[in-house]
């Protein structure tokens, strides 16, 4: 019997079996996936937006704002790069920065031309000489806050005068820096080299924080190195986005699992928004530890800082217990006192009706744009002589 | 280039469709030319070292072990593969613990702890070139051609995490023919898409959970204690058996088959049966390369093989690192093995299958194991030994109670989620090919669906790529 030819390896993809196999089917379900991923772009693009409780602004770029209107990132954080050249220029103004979480820019019922309590405050100070622009992000932690803190810092043109930081209890429970955070060190190496240097000069203050930042710097050299290593990786992603929707929307669509993750956490243990969920030891250990360094570094540059308790609905429940959330806010008190840092408990400045709905049920974080212009006239009537005092800035800088 | 990259991919498919459209005689170049340029892309000039170790044991087995008369040219040989691993992996090890030493005897010696890269993969191939001059001295026939053994000693899909492959096990296709078919295309594909699942979306999503239990400084409660390590089990299991499936299915799709290295060990019933089912190609290579030389060597002196047992674990512990807590972890698996093989024997026996009270004591068996696994691996974990004991001793009085102090519900249900996943992994994946056999509309409807299961996975690499990690407002 003659033996059969031997065949070229790579002639089996057009042979049968190759094609009666599985692998014709995933090439297309594959494609179909990416087709389905691109049809979906828009409403991705949307929940997004949802997702960080971004208003009409939120997917402008600041670029195209007309000029004097970008008065807070608009993005969240998630482009803070793209905004951080709108900082007034702190050589010419008094600069007064206000960070904090969502409640800085979540604007309930928002119609257009609505103030945050950023721009409400920079429209009562500009006459005055001041200038007021607003650095926020969704979940803002105190790691995040000292991250703020400190890029500011790391360059003259925004090293503030003034630093307000909004406090919220329960960001007490978050670490890490976000992503976008990361990527803006990674480009900002002033900002990069205050970070190491302030947590190693603090180690011994704040050990577990400073341990803390410099594992999260660890973590992006190490991640920034391999992308260094391989310019040629960037390259090939880069190419991957442009060919597989799958690829361009990979930040939405893990943005949206993690989303149905969350919503099947709240499922299975039944978590709801206003469940009440204890604080986490160890978690609020490091914030609390976060947040006195940031107090502490403000000092040593010259930077007031001014802590607030940020406003919640009276009318709606919220997820804290009563007995902590007490204790937080003495605590906080106290360590302002200490450090002579001026406070105020902005608690119950912002009344039932100027709040908002939130999942169903009244929002007890997010208000409207009335509340933010109660806040800021808030701020203004506690901290008035504080933020437009003349200062020895020139003396200092 | 890592395995996990966009880019590792397209080199893949590239070397894949040359290397088979060369005629046959030309592969091995196209292979050992690709091998290189994939080593000397993270750093090239360690490329060299690859090629001076492979240039020496290649000379040594050929020309050197053969006509030897004694075994001190193979000691010769074996020291000279340990040199390079001894100064890139140990110096700073060595150095600060010399200096300690010192400052305990009243030395005030403080040097320096010099600043070095270690090599890519050192570890991997100094032991196939030890494991290679040992079996050319016990009568192995080496490579005679100098392209042949650089292939063997240098081909990449094992060089950054293993399987540690003997020269007999490849030989064969470096020597001869190699084929191809739909099989092989097939499995080595499976192969490649499982170990980036393993790796991008099992471990690196386990990895920040385990990070945050051991952060230095903090006290951590019994719970996080628990979920942090079982975090880090799970992490580096799925990260190490990743890359080693990433590695078998690449030598696959070249006509190489390398032995499988992990073969679901967290339902290992012994330490012993652990260490048959984890890193398997090392376990080997610690078990004929150190532990058997040293019994034999101590042959007169029965009694003192537990001792050996400890002593090659420890070395197996140094292996995976330079500090204390890799040893004392090694250690603590040498008194485990010892305890299996005495005084809990009978405990970790294996019972014939079937009766109930025998499915108890297997199952017992399993969760003491596992448990023991687990506390082995607080020690690996832990950045020194007095963090070992913080974790450790407050799982064991319960710091905390049930609540956690720094990892949150999501973290405990995600690790939670990712074990149960394992152990019904483990029983589906006998329990599958059996259903499928029974009833062939199983087998049907698992054809149907394989695909699409295919497909899940590839979009789950996408969506949970570190990169596409996105920030998520909904944290409540």
């Amino acid at each position: 019997m003659p033996s059969e030819p031997s065949r070229h390896p790579l002639s089996m993809f057009l042979r049968r079996p190759f094609w009666t196999g599985p692998a014709p089917w995933i090439l297309l379900l594959f494609l179909a996936s990416n087709l389905l991923i691109a049809q979906w772009k828009g409403s991705l693009e949307e929940f997004r937006r949802q997702n960080f409780l971004l208003g009409t602004r939120g997917t402008l770029r600041a670029q195209s704002a007309p000029p004097g209107t970008v008065r807070f990132d608009w993005s969240a954080g998630e482009r803070l790069g793209e905004f951080w050249p709108y900082i007034p220029d702190a050589a010419t103004h008094r600069l007064v920065i206000l960070s904090g979480m969502s409640q800085m820019y979540a604007i309930n019922e928002e119609q257009p031309g609505d103030l945050t309590i950023a721009e409400a405050l920079d429209d009562a100070m500009a006459p005055k000489g001041v200038r007021v622009f607003g650095l926020a992000a969704p979940n803002l932690s105190n790691e995040e806050a000292l991250f703020l803190l400190l890029s500011l810092l790391s360059d003259p043109k925004t090293r503030p005068d003034v630093f307000i930081y909004g406090v919220c209890f329960d960001k007490f429970r978050n670490l890490d820096l976000r992503p976008a955070y990361q990527e803006f060190l990674r480009k900002h190496p002033a900002a990069w080299k205050l970070e190491e240097d302030s947590a190693r000069t603090l180690a011994a203050v704040y050990p577990l924080a400073a341990d803390k930042i410099l594992r999260s710097l660890g973590d992006i050299r190490e991640a920034e190195k391999a992308r260094a290593d391989d310019a040629l990786e960037a390259r090939v992603r880069g190419l991957a986005e442009e060919v597989l929707p799958v690829a361009a929307a990979r930040k939405d669509l893990n943005a949206s699992v993690q989303m149905q993750m969350f919503l099947f956490r709240n499922w299975l243990l039944g978590i709801k928004p206003t469940s009440k969920r204890p604080v986490i030891q160890g978690r609020h250990e490091l914030n609390r530890q976060f947040l006195q360094m940031m107090i502490d570094i403000a000092a040593r540059y010259g930077v007031r800082t001014i802590c607030y308790v940020i406003p919640l609905n009276p009318l709606a429940e919220n997820p804290y217990i009563p007995e902590q959330y007490a204790s937080f806010k003495e605590w906080l008190e106290r360590i302002c006192s200490e450090k002579g840092v001026p406070f105020a408990n902005l608690e119950n400045v912002v009344p039932s009706d100027e709040w908002g709905i939130f999942m169903g049920g009244p929002d007890f974080k997010h208000f409207k744009e009335a509340a933010h212009r109660r806040t800021a006239q808030a701020i203004v009537e506690r901290f008035g002589t504080i933020l437009d005092a003349e200062s020895s800035r020139e003396g200092r800088r | 280039m890592i395995f996990t990259s966009y880019t590792y991919l397209v080199f893949v498919l590239g070397a894949f469709l040359v290397h088979w459209s060369l005629p046959a005689s030309r592969r091995n170049v196209l292979l050992l030319l690709a091998s290189y340029a994939f080593y000397c892309s993270w750093a090239w000039q360690y490329g060299f070292l690859l090629l001076g170790a492979s240039l020496f044991n290649w000379a040594w087995g050929r020309f050197v072990l053969p006509d030897a008369k004694s075994s001190k040219p193979l000691v010769v040989g074996i020291l000279v593969n340990l040199v390079p691993l001894g100064y890139f992996k140990y110096t700073g090890f060595m150095v600060g613990n010399g200096s300690a030493v010192a400052n305990l005897l009243g030395v005030n010696w403080h040097p320096a702890l010099p600043e070095i890269l270690l090599p890519l993969g050192i570890s991997f191939f100094t032991f196939a070139g030890i494991a290679y001059l040992v079996d050319v001295a016990a009568g192995e026939p080496p490579f005679a051609r100098l392209s042949e053994f650089l292939l063997f000693n240098g081909f990449w899909p094992k060089l950054i995490a293993g399987p540690i492959v003997r020269a007999d096990e490849i030989r064969e296709p470096i020597l001869g023919a190699r084929t191809l078919d739909v099989a092989d295309l097939s499995a080595g594909s499976w192969r490649i898409l499982s170990g980036f699942f393993k790796k991008v979306v099992l471990a690196d999503t386990l990895a920040p959970i385990a990070d945050l239990a051991y952060l230095r400084g903090s006290s951590p409660n019994a719970m996080d204690g628990v979920f942090g390590t079982l975090a880090f089990g799970l992490q580096i299991y799925f990260d190490f058996s990743g890359y080693s499936d990433i590695a078998i299915g690449t030598a696959r799709l070249f006509g190489f088959r390398f032995p499988e290295n992990f073969d679901w060990p967290y339902l290992a019933r012994s330490p012993q049966e652990f260490w048959n089912r984890w890193h398997k190609t090392l376990s080997r290579w610690i078990r004929d390369y150190v532990f058997t030389p040293l019994t034999f060597a101590a042959r007169r002196s029965p009694r003192s093989g537990p001792l050996w047992l400890v002593v090659a674990m420890a070395a197996c512990g140094l292996w995976h690192g330079a500090q204390w807590t890799f040893v004392l972890w090694g250690i603590w698996h040498g008194l485990l093995l010892v305890l299996n093989q005495t005084l809990l024997a009978r405990f970790f026996q294996a019972p014939p299958a079937g009766a109930p009270p025998a499915r108890i004591r297997v199952w017992t068996a399993a969760v003491v194991t596992f448990a023991a696994v687990s506390a082995g691996w607080i020690l690996f974990r832990a950045q020194s030994a007095s963090q070992a004991w913080d974790v450790l001793s407050g799982i064991l009085t319960l710091r905390g109670g049930l609540r956690p102090g720094v990892l949150r519900e999501n973290a405990i249900l995600v690790v939670a989620v990712i074990f149960l996943g394992l152990v019904v992994g483990q029983f589906l994946r006998g329990s599958l090919g059996k259903w499928k056999e029974r009833s062939p509309r199983i087998g049907s409807v698992a054809r149907v669906l394989e695909p699409a299961f295919y497909v899940l996975l590839i979009l789950a690499v996408f969506v949970f790529d570190k990169e596409a990690s996105a920030f998520v407002y909904f944290q409540f």
